[in-house]
């Protein structure tokens, strides 16, 4: 259980003038009541939150409980966003998640001065790995460890590709684990900070991890592509990086990409710039430490 | 004349084309990604159509005048080469990645 020192000024901020973040590109300000939204930003966002009377936000979300008989009666908790709530109520004891996934539908739906593609980000020697790839594939866990062994964390959720050079921009925010996957890192970086457990969610169970030190303050340092890969986690599966040609990765990023269809030629060229500069494979993987090893000798190796 | 036939001779007289303006193209190795900048699909060719769409960028072309351009790199036998280019023009014309007009 991790004990957490709450700066009174952040459930103070919660519930006046909003609570503002600064998450890499974005500034968000939020607004809750709740004590268990007060509880997550002290723990994850104590370095990027300050208190709120700022000018501007790119997003105005707020975290609340509704006002009818869910209030108290199996309580939900509803997301808003400019005041509109664009989903459906959830249970109130996943009201940290729901800001979680809400944030990143608010990100998917603007931010398209970006290509924006559904992946895992980390980088090291100033060289990013995108790692694409559709929920279940294993590329949150292996985002969170190789964040444990040194790689700087840029997003586990969004490859932000900037259409102006190319160049991947960060988004620290903590890394969602979802059921396995919270024990099997908690097992490989006992140190690591990972936040209370949502039950029952959507996705099944949910938790956080915070990120490194140092991660936060290097938010503003984007970073060259250099490798894209396409993890698969395999239970016993020896280590195997398999190249896959630069017009198959395209066209796989194509599909996992939030925006590209929006981009017009921008997203196409974007793209294509992205895989013209990295070297593209299929990973597949079935034991942490052996995988971090390997991709930590290879960009290594290749620096 | 039957059908066949009356395809097979319409495609021989067709003068086909690939307008710069409305297809990017980025090719690695054998790979080549065509994205059709009026409908927003993107499209993976394999290298006979890549070099079919690249020549066709440089100039528009009969079925006979690809077939002698390309013939060494496409590098089918003797039998197989017109009727090849067919096929593959065939679908990048029903992907309306390249035009053709009667000559």
């Amino acid at each position: 259980m991790i004990s957490i020192d709450v700066d009174p000024e952040i459930p103070r901020s919660l519930r006046g003038a909003g609570l503002f973040l600064n998450i890499g590109p974005f500034t968000v300000r939020l607004v809750s009541p709740m004590a268990e939204v007060a509880d997550a930003m002290a723990l994850f966002y104590d370095e990027q939150c300050r208190p709120g009377d700022a000018d501007f936000a790119d997003f105005h979300i707020r975290v609340c409980r509704p006002r009818n008989a869910r209030r108290w009666y199996r309580p939900q908790v509803n997301f808003y966003v400019d005041d509109l709530a664009p989903f459906k109520p959830l249970p109130a004891a996943q009201a940290y998640p729901f800001f979680e996934w809400g944030l990143n539908w608010c990100i998917a739906q603007h931010a398209h001065h970006y290509l924006m593609i559904h992946a895992a980000v980390v980088e090291t020697g100033g060289r990013a790995l995108v790692l694409p790839g559709a929920p279940g594939s294993g590329k949150s866990t292996l985002c969170a460890a190789l964040v444990c062994r040194g790689w700087r964390l840029l997003s586990d959720e969004f490859a932000l590709v900037s259409l102006a050079d190319g160049t991947l921009s960060a988004l620290p925010r903590p890394v969602s684990l979802k059921n396995e996957s919270i024990a099997v890192i908690r097992s490989f970086a006992p140190d690591a900070v990972i936040g209370p457990a949502a039950l029952d969610t959507a996705k099944g169970t949910v938790a956080h991890l915070k990120p490194p030190p140092g991660t936060v303050q290097r938010a503003r340092e984007a970073a060259r592509p250099a490798w894209v890969m396409f993890p698969r986690y395999e239970q016993g599966a020896r280590t195997r990086l398999a190249r896959l040609g630069k017009g198959q990765t395209l066209m796989q990023l194509v599909e996992d990409s939030f925006n590209y269809n929006l981009l017009g030629a921008a997203g196409f060229e974007a793209g294509a710039d992205l895989v013209d500069g990295s070297a593209c494979f299929e990973l597949s993987y079935g034991d942490l430490t052996d995988v971090v090893e390997r991709l930590t000798a290879l960009a290594t190796t290749e620096g | 004349m039957g059908t066949d036939a009356c395809r097979a001779t319409g495609d021989m007289s067709y003068v086909y084309s690939c307008n710069p303006c409305f297809i990017r193209v980025r090719s690695w190795s054998d790979e080549t990604v065509v994205y059709d900048v009026r409908t927003g699909e993107t499209h993976l060719l394999g290298a006979d159509a890549a070099l079919l769409i690249t020549a066709l960028l440089q100039r528009p072309a009969t079925v006979q005048e690809l077939t002698e351009e390309l013939r060494t790199e496409i590098g089918a036998d003797e039998a197989a080469p017109v009727a090849r280019l067919q096929s593959i023009l065939h679908v990048l014309t029903s992907r309306e990645l390249i035009q053709h007009r009667s000559s």
